[in-house]
């Protein structure tokens, strides 16, 4: 995995430059939105299953070390074994050790983020392992060597000219040449690439959408079946999950799957929802030898902690990106690492460290929008805020960034100098946008205006039209 | 890895101030009943009959169904099925009890339990279905081979009407009462495999079956019902 949190402004300039990415990205964005909001209209009560999704989490996270040990006892009655890795270099060794012990050569794998996040394709590549994606999209990223531009729709960001010449380079060693090719063409072809891979796999690792204390239960949602052939076919299955996907029950993880299935997607019900249950039983025709769940902390119990436990409530459906305008105009890879758009802004800085993203916790307009559509509630600018605070306390801001803040404080607590600049520079704008009301250039602004125009201020200050009105209200 | 497990769960113990007190199973069921345990969940809502909500959202979810009145006309009904798609008469059929009183028509080659390649067509049974969402759900174990439902090209579903319940909190209901629950591998499906990871467009047949359709088990006088 690409680690470059670091990078965010020159890459969401490359972005911006992107015709390509820009291509892919405009006509994304109204599918994701406008599904979305079917779904939540047809739906009674949106409202309410949003604050009773917001209640399961925060209950299964005030109550995460019962319901993990309930877990872990539930997968062992069921014949399974669980692991527990602190970091992502303890998770690698693991699964490592397993695949040794399975003398697996072939692993298939189902989209799993949390296996992003611990780096596993290259560990297991470095091993001499064959690793195969087997979601679509996570596929089409693999052969193109990039990592996911989106937890939901990883290759949303590619166009179909390049999944036709990607195909082509890897299933035809270049000779097909043809430019662009149709959908049902390039879906069946990877279908058929990928069935014999399904066939032939040691080992099959899946992430897990929900973990269920009750009965030990890992949920899978695909929409491809993906995940079912890759933990039913090989004789070992591997399931990686973060240890705040755990909750209560059955009926709790229902409540969510229809939280779920509408943010992401706009459906009501995905089309592959599973609970895996340990390996194969006796007089089971099929299914695995063995299974393992790998339970990992990462910097969540760090975040369970202090005052951003509210993240963890995250379902990863990813309807924060789809409403960002940030994300919209960049894409997925501007930020660096594998969770993007809000949701990503807020936990890379808390997973890898707030000196290693700077600025991340800026990569936000605080216009609300992904708050109002996150189906657990999470308050994302808030946190985003908080953020922003404690790299302040910390110095961790640039040197810019610094002094715009203490400039603008100087002039903040001096409230007569304030009025008196402001009504200054404001004329001066209004002067030289020459009466058209927006620029296109403005010096030392640059980064601004290049993909955006800035609207020219009115002649007069906020506080000078408040107070006219409030005079003209009064009387 | 058990140093790895103490010290995640003391971190987990620490940071949400435990007590010993606050553990037991009886505050925590309490704290969960507090919290929202005891309110129905907001679910979606519909006027028509159970049966007629389940067949509406089958269809909105690409599958297809027709009414079969006894389990004996299951294999003409298979049968017809073939011919109509253009497809080879042969299936895999799962090893159920019901299946056994299906009729099979001559000439039709039938082969019984998982297979993993050059699955064209499978026969399965559903343990139950819901109406909330038009999803079918299969349970694994020897009479019912997962591959069956996702390795097949075509998904052929056997549902008694009588499985069909409003919700999926229904479903856990009549499983829980199984002795084997929950089993390997427990299946929601709502329609055929697909995937819109090519520039947004839906494409049916990604990796399991290209078509999922119900062979609704109705004794005649229930039709319509
Ligand atoms: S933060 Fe909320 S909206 Fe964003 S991915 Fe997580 S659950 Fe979905």
């Amino acid at each position: 995995m690409q680690f470059s949190p670091q990078q965010f402004k020159p890459q969401a300039r490359a972005a911006l430059q992107d015709q390509d990415l820009q291509q892919a990205l405009s006509r994304a964005k109204s599918g994701f939105i406008d599904k979305r909001r079917v779904a939540v209209e047809a739906f009674d009560d949106f409202e309410a299953l949003r604050e009773r999704g917001k209640r399961i989490r925060n209950h299964a996270l005030e109550h995460m070390d019962i319901y993990l040990e309930r877990l872990e006892a539930q997968v062992q009655a069921a014949g399974g074994h669980v692991h527990w890795a602190e970091d992502a270099e303890q998770a690698r060794a693991i699964i490592l050790e397993l695949c040794h012990k399975a003398s697996a050569k072939r692993v298939t794998k189902s989209k799993t983020m949390v296996g992003e996040e611990i780096g596993i394709n290259e560990a297991m590549e470095a091993d001499g392992l064959e690793v195969v994606e087997t979601d679509l999209g996570e596929y089409i990223i693999q052969l193109a060597e990039e990592p996911p531009s989106h937890i939901i729709a990883p290759a949303i960001h590619k166009t179909r000219q390049q999944i036709t010449e990607l195909f082509d380079r890897y299933h035809h060693r270049g000779e097909l040449k043809k430019k662009l090719r149709e959908i049902p063409e390039l879906v069946n072809e990877a279908r058929e690439v990928l069935r014999e891979k399904f066939l032939t796999a040691d080992v099959g690792i899946t992430g897990a959408n929900f973990l269920i204390a009750e009965t030990g239960s890992i949920a899978l949602v695909t929409n491809e079946g993906n995940a079912d052939l890759t933990h039913t076919l090989p004789r070992m299955h591997i399931s990686i999950s973060g240890i705040d996907k755990v909750v209560p029950t059955l009926e709790d993880a229902s409540t969510l799957l229809r939280l779920l299935a509408r943010s992401a997607t706009g459906q009501e019900m995905s089309t592959y929802t599973t609970f895996v249950n340990g390996p194969r039983r006796d007089g089971d025709p099929d299914g695995p030898d063995e299974f393992h769940l790998v339970l990992l902390d990462n910097g969540r119990t760090r975040m369970l902690q202090g005052q951003f436990r509210e993240m963890l409530r995250c379902i990863r459906c990813g309807a924060c990106m789809n409403h960002c305008p940030v994300y919209a105009a960049v894409g997925g890879h501007a930020y660096g690492w594998v969770y993007p758009g809000p949701m990503g802004s807020v936990l890379t800085p808390l997973i890898v460290g707030l000196d290693k993203t700077r600025d991340l916790p800026h990569a936000c307009t605080l216009n609300g929008r992904c708050a109002s559509v996150c189906p657990v509630k999470i308050p994302l600018p808030k946190l985003l805020r908080q953020l922003r605070s404690e790299q302040y306390r910390e110095g961790l801001m640039d040197s810019r960034n610094r002094l715009g803040l203490a400039f603008w404080g100087f002039f903040a607590t001096r409230p007569r100098l304030y009025h008196t600049a402001a009504g200054l520079a404001i004329r001066v704008l209004h002067a030289l946008s020459r009466g058209r009301g927006r620029f296109r250039r403005l010096p030392m602004a640059a980064g601004w205006t290049g993909s955006r125009d800035l609207p020219a201020p009115s002649r007069r200050t906020f506080q000078q039209v408040w107070k006219q009105q409030s005079k003209e209200r009064g009387r | 890895m058990s140093e790895a497990r103490k010290r995640i769960l003391e971190r987990v113990g620490k940071a949400l101030g435990r007590d010993d007190a606050a553990t037991s199973t009886g505050r925590v069921a309490k704290a969960r009943n507090d919290a929202y345990g005891k309110s129905t969940p907001p679910r979606p809502k519909w006027s028509d009959s159970t049966m007629d909500r389940f067949l509406a959202k089958l269809d909105a979810a690409a599958a297809t169904h027709e009414h079969v009145a006894s389990i004996e006309g299951v294999g003409a009904a298979v049968d017809a099925y073939l011919r109509a798609q253009e497809l080879p008469r042969a299936v895999r059929v799962a090893e159920h009890p019901l299946l056994q009183g299906a009729a099979w028509p001559d000439g039709l080659e039938v082969s019984i339990g998982a297979q993993h390649e050059g699955l064209l067509v499978s026969v399965s049974v559903a343990d139950a279905a819901m109406a909330e969402t038009g999803t079918l759900v299969l349970c694994s174990g020897p009479q019912s081979p997962t591959s069956l439902d996702f390795l097949a090209d075509h998904h052929l579903v056997v549902l008694p009407a009588d499985a069909v319940v409003p919700y999926m909190e229904d479903v856990w209901a009549r499983l829980r009462e199984r002795p084997d629950f929950p089993p390997r591998s427990l299946n929601y499906i709502t329609g055929p495999s697909r995937t819109a990871d090519i520039e947004q467009t839906i494409q049916l047949g990604a990796h399991g079956p290209r078509r999922l359709h119900v062979l609704l088990l109705q004794p005649a006088e229930a039709v319509g019902g």
